[in-house]
């Protein structure tokens, strides 16, 4: 199960989903982790979405086209997230999860993966057995 | 002020406005309400909830949207799933209930909507959705928007982009009217009616045709030559959206929740749109003139309507110039606030405060345009601050949803309801008549208390004519086929968490606390308000998707303290949902970790497992007052182990009115004895006051806490046995349970059980009450020879009105609630005994129907009402002795 997270230094959870120009992809297994991939959308800060809002199409394209571009993830970690965007990943069934404060992708990836061996929810344990 | 509105209507947004998303403000429901109040409107399609009780049966005929369409927007399909169903999966089961569904009302097409519980066991609803649309040949389309990924209007998107992706521009304008047809085009002309190509085609988004709004908008429209092509979705047929991408104009109404349809089509279809408001005059005009440019309308043809409709209004606005100067204070949801400023702007109200809770930031940027800059913009909407702005401002009325009626309504403020669950329409030139008139009978009704004058009672008159001519077009079902197992249609349960919800409100100074997404308590929270016509205290954890991964005790630690310092609660029940039951949350360790953490604290602090794939209303109320007869147990000392004389306690059951609790309190007291009543739910009949968050006037800690020193306890109804049982079981107190307390020979039991205990005789006023029930027996007994009377009521009410029914010779058939559904009903009944929501099975059945139960709600005084002892007894043998009479006259 790939995992994605916004970030601006490929080391911490620190960027709004519209904003983030990278985001780093881990798969995650019932073992452990490990990084897959660098995914980039902008160098810095991606303003393609933030430009754009308020000029309609344009705009919700910029969204569209993120999304789909993280459609084969199952969760995607960032620290805020708009309406739209959070609609569109909703439909995809892909878990958007809100930080409070910025906090460690390894961090993160520990807190999931000792839930994941704990006691997962069950469509999380039915999304990591799947692959 | 037009140069303000022209600002309002640009696409863009050319103030510097700051990007703030914040999920409070997204609504205080979930996902899944906001996903349902999108789609369910389309009324010849079938909205199929795939999860436990609590979502369907907490929401189903709870929107007040309209339609001519269909009538399965009031119909209430659920899968009910069960603990087995999580366990083992239940795609199969949700296969065979879109088939019975189909089935059962062979609708268009039907929505299946995920629900927290199927969303988080991970069922797969897209596949079992095609796998069903193959085999039935119809749409079958899933709706993927669990409670717990965020806040209703994140609902609403995802609806939104449901009929994006399922329905719009998959289906062709209806034959014969095809634009490119050129035979179809002769033919059209011939049979003298437009085709299509040549009419202004607009589709409406956002409008959900609330208690008829779009019925005052349409005519109008028509007018001017407008012709609707698709809604989206008041008053919709499914059909017509499919082919909404053939208009030639989108109209958005106050709703930027779904403005990604507009957009989408935009760069799809290439049609444009516009945002309008219908609320009020000044945008109606407004409105009329936006989408006629757009259109190509003449300009002189929709000033010459304009004007004709603005003379006309005014004329009508004339009984209503003492409006003029009044002030308001405004809380409504926020995609709705202001173009409500608007319109009351148009009447001459002025507005002293505005509630922005729930709005967004575009939001107070268009209020502070129609207002200026200085506009009175409050973030605080507690009922206490409402309450304070009210009177600090010498306002004359509050405009709200309906939540905030009893607010206003215990301080003696004049009330409008705006938001989805009113039952008048506002929109369009006589909406604003219609505003106008409601808010002037709510001022004169304060005023002078005075019942409404015969000039306004012959308008109502007028409209509910109106409103019944719309009813003559919607369609009616027969039923062929048996239901399958599979769905419940119309479902009688209730889920737990409601019934633990209902116990809490008789303990005083307590806050339920419901452990899962918002909106399981914010839809029960409407429910309970319909129902007993007054505040109900009770808070959600407010669980959304990273608590859903991650872990979620935080949230009940945050939620505790936060309303502890808040509210100064001395009782916080936690009650757990299907969520957080499934989830595998531990709530009843991170409260006893929670009560290490606030030792200062006198509040106590309970956990009630209230999952809602089992059992129901009934149980779970039961289980509640388990967890509070816990209390009790901790607070016993050895060494004063002396029981309290002529004290004992009484355990009721849900199943009787606020009414009956202080009835019951004074059948007791007549015989000396000192009842503490568990819990005691009197308060909720109208008497309580004061405003707060919390449950007021019921059993206090204290009095708990004495159960344990009683001589004696009563049980009232069988789901009470256990509590008393479990006093028996911990303080060797006898108990004796009573299964019913109404009817004859039942109301006897109780009061020579009283006797007994008191060791005094049966108090001359009973003994008169019982003679006149006698009386009233003889009389009535005509009626119920030979009738067969249905009852569809939670177990314990069912028991004890199958007693005093079958003492007057009736045949008695109890329906199995948790078993069974309403549309399943069948029999050659007289006489239907069960809830609000069984109005339209009354009359498939043919029989009337007697309200009683849970929810009561279309019908005054059920909290009134004595339904117990000899007194409500005969009450209850005339009322529907009465309906059985009428049915013989006819």
């Amino acid at each position: 199960m790939k995992v994605a997270f916004a970030t601006t230094d490929g080391v911490n959870v620190d960027e709004h989903f519209g904003r983030a120009g990278m985001f780093a992809v881990y798969e995650l297994t019932n073992d452990g982790y490990k990084f897959l991939e660098m995914r980039k959308f902008a160098d810095g800060r991606d303003s393609a979405i933030e430009e754009t809002k308020g000029l309609g199409q344009v705009h919700d394209d910029r969204v569209r086209s993120k999304v789909d571009k993280l459609a084969d993830c199952k969760i995607v970690y960032l620290t805020e997230i708009g309406g739209p965007s959070a609609a569109r990943l909703a439909r995809k069934g892909i878990m958007p999860i809100k930080v409070k404060e910025v906090v460690s992708i390894e961090e993160s990836l520990r807190m999931l993966l000792e839930t994941v061996k704990k006691l997962p929810p069950p469509w999380l344990k039915k999304a990591i057995n799947s692959e | 002020m037009l140069t303000s509105i022209d600002k309002l209507l640009q696409s863009g947004c050319d103030t510097e406005s700051k990007h703030k998303v914040c999920r409070s403000r997204g609504g205080e429901s979930c996902a899944f309400d906001g996903a349902m109040i999108v789609l369910q409107p389309i009324a010849n399609a079938a909205h199929l909830v795939h999860g436990p009780i609590a979502c369907c049966g907490n929401s189903w005929e709870g929107r007040g949207t309209l339609s001519s369409k269909g009538s399965l927007h009031k119909i209430g399909f659920t899968t009910d799933m069960t603990e087995m169903d999580i366990i083992y999966g239940s795609e199969e089961k949700l296969y065979n209930a879109i088939l019975q569904t189909y089935e059962s009302v062979k609708p268009k097409a039907i929505f299946v909507y995920a629900t927290c519980v199927s969303g988080l066991i991970g069922e797969d609803i897209e596949t079992v959705c095609k796998k069903a649309e193959a085999e039935l040949g119809i749409r079958v389309i899933p709706v993927n928007a669990p409670g717990f990924v965020g806040p209703k209007n994140l609902g609403n998107r995802i609806a939104g982009e449901v009929l994006l992706d399922y329905v719009i521009g998959t289906g062709d304008l209806p034959e014969g009217d095809s634009p490119d047809s050129t035979a179809s085009l002769h033919c059209a002309r011939k049979s003298g009616r437009a085709p299509y190509s040549e009419e202004r085609l607009i589709n409406l988004i956002g409008e959900y045709n609330i208690a008829g709004d779009l019925w005052l908008v349409e005519p109008v429209l028509k007018d001017a030559g407008i012709r609707i092509l698709s809604r989206i979705t008041g008053d919709a047929a499914f059909e017509e959206i499919t082919y909404a991408h053939k208009a030639k104009l989108n109209v958005v109404v106050c709703s930027r929740a779904l403005i990604n349809i507009a957009r989408e089509m935009e760069r799809k279809y290439g049609i444009p749109y516009v945002e309008v408001s219908f609320f009020g005059k000044t945008e109606m005009s407004k409105a009329l003139k936006v989408i006629s440019s757009k259109l190509k309308v003449e300009s002189s043809k929709i000033e010459a309507i304009i004007a004709k409709e603005e003379k006309r209004l005014q004329e009508r606005l004339k009984t209503y110039e003492h409006l003029r100067g009044k002030k308001a204070v405004l809380y409504t949801g926020g995609v709705k606030s202001w173009s409500f400023i608007s319109a009351l702007l148009d009447l001459g109200i002025e507005i002293v405060a505005v509630g922005t809770k729930k709005s967004t930031f575009e939001d107070e940027e268009k209020m502070k345009e129609i207002l200026g800059q200085d506009a009175p913009l409050i973030e605080d909407v507690t009922p206490k601050n409402l309450l304070r702005l009210l009177k600090e401002n010498n306002a004359d009325i509050l405009v709200a949803g309906g939540r905030n009626q009893y607010l206003a309504i215990k301080e003696g403020y004049p009330f409008v309801d705006v938001n989805q669950e009113r039952h008048t329409a506002y929109a369009g030139y006589d909406g604003l008549v219609n505003l106008a008139e409601q808010i002037s009978n709510g001022i004169r009704f304060y005023s002078n208390q005075q019942s409404v004058n015969s000039h306004t009672q012959s308008l109502c008159e007028a409209r509910s004519a109106e409103a019944i001519s719309k009813d003559k077009g919607l369609l009616r079902f027969a039923r062929n086929d048996r239901q399958g197992n599979d769905v419940l249609i119309n479902p009688l349960k209730h889920s737990q968490s409601i019934g633990a919800a209902i116990a809490f409100q008789g303990i005083h100074k307590a806050l339920p606390i419901i452990h899962g997404a918002q909106g399981c308590t914010f839809l029960g929270k409407v429910l309970l308000t319909k129902h007993f016509r007054e505040p109900i205290a009770l808070a959600s954890t407010k669980l959304f998707t990273e608590n859903v991964v991650m872990g979620s005790e935080e949230n009940i630690t945050e939620a505790v303290k936060g309303f502890i310092e808040k509210n100064n609660p001395e009782l916080i029940g936690i009650l757990t949902s299907g969520l957080s039951e499934v989830k595998g949350d531990d709530a009843a360790s991170a409260i006893k970790n929670l009560k290490f953490k606030i030792q200062d604290s006198r509040c106590q602090i309970i956990n009630v497992a209230t999952p809602d794939y089992e059992g129901g209303l009934e149980i779970g109320y039961a289980k509640a007052v388990e967890a509070l007869l816990h209390i009790a147990e901790n607070s016993f000392t050895v060494h004063s182990s002396q029981f309290t004389e002529r004290q004992i306690n009484v355990i009721v059951g849900s199943h009787l009115t606020p009414a009956d609790f202080t009835e019951l309190r004074e059948i007791i007291e007549s015989f000396g004895l000192r009842s503490i009543i568990l819990p005691d739910l009197s308060a909720l009949d109208g008497s309580r006051q004061g405003l707060s968050a919390l449950s007021l006037g019921g059993t206090k800690i204290d009095e708990i806490k004495e159960m344990s020193k009683s001589e004696f306890t009563i049980a009232i109804g069988a789901s009470m046995e256990t509590s008393a049982k479990q006093l028996k079981d911990r303080f060797n107190i006898e108990y004796k349970a009573l299964e019913s307390i109404a009817g004859l020979r039942d109301t006897d039991m109780l009061m020579e059980t009283l006797s007994m205990l008191s060791g005094k005789p049966i108090p001359q006023k009973y003994e008169r009450q019982r003679r006149i029930l006698i009386d009233g027996m003889r009389d009535a007994h005509f009626y119920y020879g030979s009738k067969k009377i249905c009852t569809a009521l939670e177990p314990d009410l069912s028991v004890q009105t199958s007693r005093w029914l079958e003492e007057m010779g009736a045949e008695v058939f109890e329906v199995d609630v948790n078993k069974s559904a309403l549309f399943s009903i069948e029999g050659d009944f007289d006489l239907l005994v069960s809830n609000s929501h069984a109005e339209d099975t009354a009359k498939r059945l043919g029989a009337p129907l007697y309200q009683m139960g849970f929810p009561v709600y279309k019908v005054l005084g059920n909290n009134h009402r004595i339904t117990i002892g000899y007194w409500g007894t005969l009450t209850m043998i005339n009322e529907a002795a009465n309906l059985l009479a009428k049915e013989v006259h006819q």
